[in-house]
């Protein structure tokens, strides 16, 4: 009787204790998730939140630690070639730890380049079971990185992830969803500026392949080009050149090649390179006149008679 | 003649070394061999055909601290659990606890003693822990650092480029955030220590002890959610049981998941200090709360 009176009276002072903290404990939850220093409770109809919560449960506070443990098993899974079980550890591990990058990364990459590569070489199967499984596998990569942008939407290096997947020319290339991914992570308040020039150069290498943004290209193209001289990069100088033609713009709205190459060399140089790239869907408008009239004009070392 | 004070810090002192020495004397420390051990596989462990990205130093590091901070929590939790689930059998067992009680000591006093040598072991072994993590985690950074400096300067970075990568590692390296992560895992112990030891006061077998704590420490890294529920959630055609369930929690239970800030640490995330305050007043709150509920199921128990 008394242990019962006992714990009636634990339960009644742990209540108006409850009742007291509730506030403090809520207002510094509040804070924390508003740093980011923890995760907040995930809305309803997720389709992880079933799992984020039950590991909550079963786990603790040892996610990290589990997390880190499955990741070895899960390079098993990939020395075993066993993408299936890979691609599950993978869900388990960015379920865990869904604000670590690389567990997305990772996963994502291996399920986008080795699963998928594992599938277009493996002899066993038909050519188009072989072609079927390989997109899957692409496939199944970018949705990998899309529920880790879902989960981190800040995160700028998985946006540029999921551009360079969809400009990969040995998967399923998009420009036109590259160039929005690359822009998504450019709109990132994470991206540090040293990378912000970078990614807008990539950008503009993948806006010039979209059919009808020559003339958004040739903008952006430009405005990098007078922004700095690290952005006078021979594929930037060598789009522009392209690009000009491609939209027959007047002399006055022109760069001269002068003003484009340091050389003619170097100009002739810079437009043979880019011309070997003319499968990458880049506009070649007068590139190839171009190196034929520098060839005439200069005589290039290599071809330089000998005395 | 002297009045005998109702609470002494010179007494729980005693009672706490003498806590501490006994748990000393059980070997606790044996584990570190373990803890060293995974500390040096894991950073001289390097997976072969891993993905190489641009931030792959950064992430390196991230992985060897989350192995020992996730091995920190847990032997820290283990440790406030098992000991403090132990002590009172143990002392009653030995018969000290008749020697100690019958002298002139408030049963708080003797309570408050214990629970502080368990807490004393906790904060010792994190300690030595949080050594050996610092001094591995230091080489690891410096030789990171270094071979991403060269690298950049062979690919011609510019000073500007060099200095933001310096500072993003050294970020994830040895930080006063990484110590303050380390000091949730310790607040963390000291409330599943306070909650064992009430549990023990009424308890009659260190097993129960043990797997109610356990279960309470499950149970408090659901609180967040039902609190959440209760205060937040709008929806409508929840049930009174439900509504009468998340509430008991949240008021029940301690809220763990707020101690889950070492993830944040983990990941590098500067920690300011208000924070780490408002979590130590919390912790000491419910550790006050509990510790008072303990003396008063211990106080009149008889032996």
């Amino acid at each position: 009787m008394r242990i019962l009176f006992q714990i009636a009276v634990i339960l009644c002072v742990l209540l108006c204790f409850g009742a007291a903290k509730l506030p403090f404990e809520d207002q510094l939850n509040q804070d924390m998730v508003d740093q980011q220093l923890i995760q907040p409770p995930l809305k309803e109809g997720t389709n992880l939140r079933l799992g984020q919560t039950s590991a909550a449960v079963a786990l603790g506070g040892l996610r990290s630690l589990v997390a880190s443990i499955w990741n070895l098993r899960a390079f098993l899974h990939f020395e075993n070639l066993d993408w299936i079980k890979l691609e599950q550890s993978y869900e388990v591990i960015t379920t865990l730890q869904p604000q670590t990058t690389d567990y997305w990364d990772t996963g994502a990459w291996h399920l986008h380049t080795n699963a998928s590569v594992y599938y277009k070489e493996n002899q066993d199967l038909s050519p188009i079971r072989r072609s079927a499984m390989q997109v899957k596998y692409i496939r199944k990569g970018s949705a990998f990185l899309t529920e880790g942008v879902t989960q981190n939407p800040d995160n700028w290096r998985l946006h540029l992830e999921l551009a360079r997947l969809w400009n990969d020319r040995h998967k399923l290339p998009d420009p036109s969803r590259a160039l929005g991914h690359y822009q998504d992570a450019l709109a990132c308040a994470s991206l540090p500026d040293y990378k912000r020039s970078q990614l807008r150069r990539f950008s503009f290498y993948v806006m010039v392949q979209v059919q009808g943004r020559e003339r958004d290209a040739h903008a952006l193209g430009l405005t990098l080009f007078k922004q700095s001289t690290r952005n006078h990069t021979p594929n930037l100088v060598s789009c522009l050149f392209a690009l000009q033609n491609a939209l027959d713009l007047p002399e006055s709205e022109r760069l001269t090649d002068a003003e484009l190459f340091p050389n003619n060399q170097t100009q002739l140089l810079w437009l043979k390179n880019f011309w070997n790239h003319r499968h990458q869907d880049y506009p070649m408008d007068g590139v190839r006149r171009k190196i034929n009239e520098l060839e005439l004009k200069i005589q290039p070392p290599h071809t330089t008679p000998v005395k | 003649m002297r009045r005998n004070g109702f609470f002494s810090p010179a007494r729980i002192s005693v009672i706490a070394g003498h806590t501490f020495t006994q748990l000393v004397r059980m070997k606790v420390f044996y584990f570190l061999v373990v803890f060293a051990l995974l500390m040096l596989a894991t950073s001289f462990f390097e997976m072969p055909w891993s993905r190489v990205t641009e931030d792959s130093a950064e992430q390196e590091l991230i992985i060897l601290k989350s192995t020992a901070m996730g091995a920190m929590a847990m032997f820290s939790a283990l440790f406030a659990i098992a000991a403090t689930a132990l002590l009172i059998p143990k002392d009653l067992e030995d018969r000290t606890l008749y020697t100690i009680l019958s002298k002139p000591v408030p049963r708080l006093d003797y309570l408050l003693g214990k629970l502080v040598g368990v807490l004393m072991l906790v904060a010792v072994s994190l300690l030595l822990m949080d050594a050996l993590l610092t001094v591995i985690l230091h080489f690891r950074t410096e030789e990171l650092l270094a071979a991403e400096m060269e690298k950049g300067k062979g690919l011609g970075w510019p000073q500007q480029y060099l200095d933001i990568r310096r500072e993003a590692i050294s970020q994830q390296g040895v930080t006063w955030d990484l110590q303050a992560g380390i000091a949730a895992i310790f607040f963390k112990a000291m409330i599943m220590a306070s909650i064992a030891l009430l549990i023990s006061t009424f308890s009659s077998s260190t097993l129960f002890t043990i797997v109610i704590a356990v279960v309470i420490y499950f149970i408090g890294h659901f609180t967040a959610d039902a609190r959440n529920y209760w205060l937040h959630s709008q929806k409508e055609g929840v049930s009174k049981e439900i509504k009468f369930l998340s509430q008991s929690a949240a008021l029940i239970f301690p809220d763990f998941q707020l101690y889950n800030v070492i993830d944040a640490t983990i990941e590098g995330k500067k920690i300011n200090s208000g924070i780490i305050s408002r979590l130590a007043v919390l912790a000491l709150f419910y550790s006050g709360i509990y510790s008072v509920l303990a003396w008063f199921t211990f106080r009149k128990k008889e032996f």
